[in-house]
């Protein structure tokens, strides 16, 4: 087990998958707590991982299922998909409107969302890091577009936006 | 395409600030061995029973760790965890399920007034439920079955933490490298509860509460030392800052220690 190519690799990744989680989740210390879980996972199998021609985008795909689960449990148990005011939303950290309204798409399309736009993955990595069709990931990538822009009111410009890039 | 540019930078500026601590390597280390651990167990149950001595070296045990072995070493070590775990200072509120399918466990919370370790994880693999309002999964993707009935279960402890096998595949705690939960686990729990309620109150009550480093510590100090912690450390990390001038802590149960550091957000 190489113990420092492993420790190496946490903390030049270790933000972006942080912020990858906190975007899926809104709750940053269940986004460092996931993303300790998903490169916990990776150092389980650092031999096979570590191998990978980008184990950091693996790892993301981890903490994106996780978070993914994680959201959906949360809502089960609040019976709300409604942030903690306070615990989830550190109001000091800009454009507050986009993670809110981010936070109201389904926890598919924000996956979906974050990885494709955040990550800046490719529909077919998106598709492979969720588990589902590279066509379900346009839809979904393509119905959050669309629901962003109602919940921000057309903040976005669009006077030059194609449907679906991916398309 | 714009709109998509957009995005792209408005999410990324949304969350540049957020800059979390460096990544705690010696937890994200254990817990990547915790795991090698339980999947040695679902291996096992899975009826893999083969010689130890067959499977023990593909399994790498230098990064499996040393607390579930079977050396002298580990006996001894496990007098040192039963110290541990029924000292009035030992906290045990995490624990994890281990339900039989390899890689399947389930995380939950203990509460001085609910239910012990082996009624929770009897009712999760009774109910087949794993989104109860105390659990949280910790598994990935396949769907669990409620069952008719369920089969003997054990609660063994270690530092900090409970876990819960079936006998089958650990008929005893020392079997598992842990010790059985002491019978007074729920008296340390409810100080602890009464400890975190002031945290809590003090800390995170209002919402944009923001509490500098020798606050924290200092309400810390005293709320562990009214409820009869004593011995727990406060790990100041907090530097004053006029970017970050917000305190946060981190709770490491298994090391009795809180760690105080700067809100990164605020």
């Amino acid at each position: 087990m190489d113990v420092e190519s492993f420790d190496r690799f946490c903390r030049d990744h270790h933000t972006s998958v942080v912020r990858t989680v906190f975007l899926i989740t809104g709750d940053r210390q269940e986004a460092e707590d996931l993303a300790q879980e998903a490169f916990a996972r990776a150092f389980e199998r650092w031999k096979t991982v570590g191998m990978l021609e980008r184990p950091e985008a693996w790892v993301q795909r981890v903490a994106a299922n996780l978070a993914v689960s994680w959201w959906r449990r949360a809502m089960v148990r609040r019976r709300a998909p409604v942030a903690r005011p306070g615990l989830v939303e550190p109001p000091e950290l800009p454009d507050p409107e986009l993670r809110t309204a981010i936070l109201q798409l389904s926890p598919a399309q924000r996956a979906a969302i974050v990885l494709r736009f955040y990550a800046d993955r490719s529909i077919e990595d998106v598709a492979e890091a969720l588990g589902k069709r590279p066509g379900t990931i346009r839809a979904l990538t393509a119905q959050g577009v669309a629901r962003l822009r109602v919940l921000l009111g057309n903040q976005f410009d669009m006077s030059e936006e194609v449907q679906d890039e991916d398309a | 395409m714009k709109m998509h540019d957009e995005l792209r930078e408005r999410l990324s500026r949304s969350v540049e600030p957020l800059r979390p601590l460096d990544p705690p390597l010696d937890r994200i280390r254990h817990r990547g061995r915790a795991r090698a651990l339980r999947r040695r167990s679902g291996a096992v149950v899975a009826g893999l029973i083969a010689a130890v001595a067959i499977v023990a070296p593909l399994w790498d045990l230098r990064s499996v760790g040393t607390t579930h072995g079977v050396s002298p070493a580990a006996n001894a070590s496990r007098s040192a965890i039963e110290d541990a775990v029924s000292s009035p200072e030992d906290v045990l509120a995490n624990g994890v399920c281990t339900l039989w399918q390899p890689d399947a466990y389930v995380g939950f919370q203990l509460t001085s007034d609910g239910p012990d370790p082996v009624q929770i994880c009897s009712k999760i693999w009774l109910s087949g439920d794993l989104s109860g309002s105390s659990f949280g999964s910790q598994h990935e993707g396949f769907s669990f079955q409620a069952h008719d009935s369920a089969p003997p279960m054990i609660a063994c402890a270690e530092p900090g933490s409970v876990s819960v096998f079936f006998t089958s595949v650990h008929p005893t705690c020392d079997d598992a490298g842990m010790v059985p939960v002491p019978d007074g686990y729920r008296e340390p729990l409810a100080r602890w509860e009464q400890t975190f309620a002031t945290i809590k109150l003090t800390l995170t009550g209002d919402v944009g509460n923001c509490i500098d480093g020798p606050t924290a510590v200092q309400t810390w100090r005293s709320a562990l030392d009214a409820n009869g912690f004593g011995s727990w450390t406060i790990n100041d990390e907090w530097r004053n800052s006029q970017n970050e001038p917000c305190s946060w802590f981190h709770v490491a149960f298994s090391e009795q220690r809180i760690d105080i550091v700067n809100d990164v957000s605020s």
